[in-house]
């Protein structure tokens, strides 16, 4: 039976969004797409467990995923990834200790999932697959600090405007006690700020 | 060699040494020519490597010495990190994001480090294949102590956290001021007092 996806189509824009980090020559690019297989999931399942020592670079192709930890009985929401965006498990990876947030779908999810080591055995290959590596752990470094500054320096007004501005397709498609506790905020000042802005 | 910097073979030899742990498939060669383009520079005591607003490029390895990272929130110096020898840092949101760099970088001892352009490291990552290894392998020990640093905070006592300091940086409790490591932990004084007594 012919399958409703169409892997090809969904590697090619992971070639897109890749090509803006680094250019591979072709045979490179094809060899590193052809580590990205497809996984389906239905809402609610759970991508990354706490504590998982298996790991594979995601390239979210269609739904929502997000990522929260639990603290002092509390769900905090610290990022939800849509379409076109890459997630991992970078607790794990960079620190070499068990991570314990998860990443858990919001509704059904089409991921392609690359295996870390082949990723890495790719890169030792090609130099320019490593520095295309490089330059995607500089990216989400640079992503995750400006999210630190953020919450350092920004009020939550701020904060609210920044998500207003980078991630507005959000409001419509997140339950908003998500994204308060994305913003570190109450539902309710989240729900005062939204009807000040309108 | 540079006057006034005498030892700076030795300084360039713990360089090497850290930054191939880092690495692990560096060649020799290729390390001795990066290190060879790290400077050193002294600073004294209370002297300022580098203030928040500025912008900057350059990557740090401490040779001697200690230096204090912190910055400024509502009028009050909160202390992020101490640096001490055989150990590097970078203005990292600087150097990735472009923008100015929000920390203040103090020496608190004595200071000699050695640095370089960030620019001139991503030069040798654009040179050498296992180069480019050890510059990703090195932002991602980079990128890894920050998360655990922010996990650590939100999942482990204030007790625990100071266990975990003295067992990794027991020197630095005679060599850093108490008001300090109190920020560093995210305690009062009065509390890390108590500790230190009761440890």
């Amino acid at each position: 039976m012919r399958s409703a996806h169409n892997i090809s189509e969904y590697r090619e824009r992971v070639r897109k969004i890749v090509q803006y980090t680094a250019v591979l020559p072709d045979e490179q690019m094809n060899e590193f797409l052809n580590l990205f297989q497809l996984e389906v999931f239905p809402k609610n399942a759970i991508i990354i467990t706490p504590k998982t020592k298996k790991n594979k670079l995601y390239f979210l192709v269609s739904g929502l995923v997000r990522n929260y930890y639990e603290a002092e009985g509390k769900e905090i929401t610290s990022d939800i990834k849509e379409e076109n965006s890459f997630f991992l498990n970078g607790y794990y990876l960079y620190t070499g200790l068990l991570n314990f947030d998860s990443y858990v779908t919001m509704m059904p999810t089409v991921v392609l999932s690359a295996d870390y080591d082949e990723l890495e055995a790719l890169s030792a290959k090609y130099h320019e697959v490593e520095h295309m590596g490089r330059k995607m752990v500089e990216l989400h470094y640079a992503n995750f600090l400006i999210s630190n500054y953020n919450q350092l320096f920004l009020s939550a007004e701020e904060r609210f405007d920044v998500f207003q501005r980078e991630r507005a397709s959000l409001l419509n498609k997140v339950s908003l006690k998500y994204i308060a506790s994305y913003l570190g905020i109450t539902p309710e000042t989240l729900s005062r700020m939204r009807s000040k802005k309108t | 060699m540079k006057k006034g910097f005498k030892d700076i073979e030795i300084y360039r030899e713990r360089l090497s040494h850290y930054l191939s742990s880092i690495g692990q498939k560096t060649d020799p060669d290729e390390m001795k020519e990066l290190v060879n383009h790290f400077m050193p520079y002294k600073f004294s005591k209370k002297e300022m490597i580098l203030s928040a607003g500025q912008h900057s490029n350059t990557a740090y390895f401490v040779a001697e010495g200690l230096v204090r990272i912190y910055y400024v929130k509502e009028g009050k110096e909160i202390t992020n990190w101490f640096i001490k020898e055989n150990m590097v840092f970078a203005p990292t949101y600087s150097i990735l994001t472009g923008e100015a760099n929000y920390s203040n970088y103090e020496a608190i001892e004595d200071t000699i480090v050695l640095q370089i352009q960030y620019a001139v490291m991503e030069s040798f990552y654009a040179k050498y294949h296992n180069m480019e290894h050890m510059g990703r392998k090195l932002i991602e020990a980079y990128y890894g102590i920050f998360m655990k640093k922010t996990f650590d905070v939100l999942f482990l006592s204030a007790e625990e956290r100071y266990s975990l300091f003295i067992r990794d940086n027991e020197d630095l409790l005679n060599r850093v001021p108490l008001r300090y490591i109190a920020s560093y932990l995210g305690i009062t004084q009065e509390t890390l007092s108590r500790m230190r007594a009761k440890y």
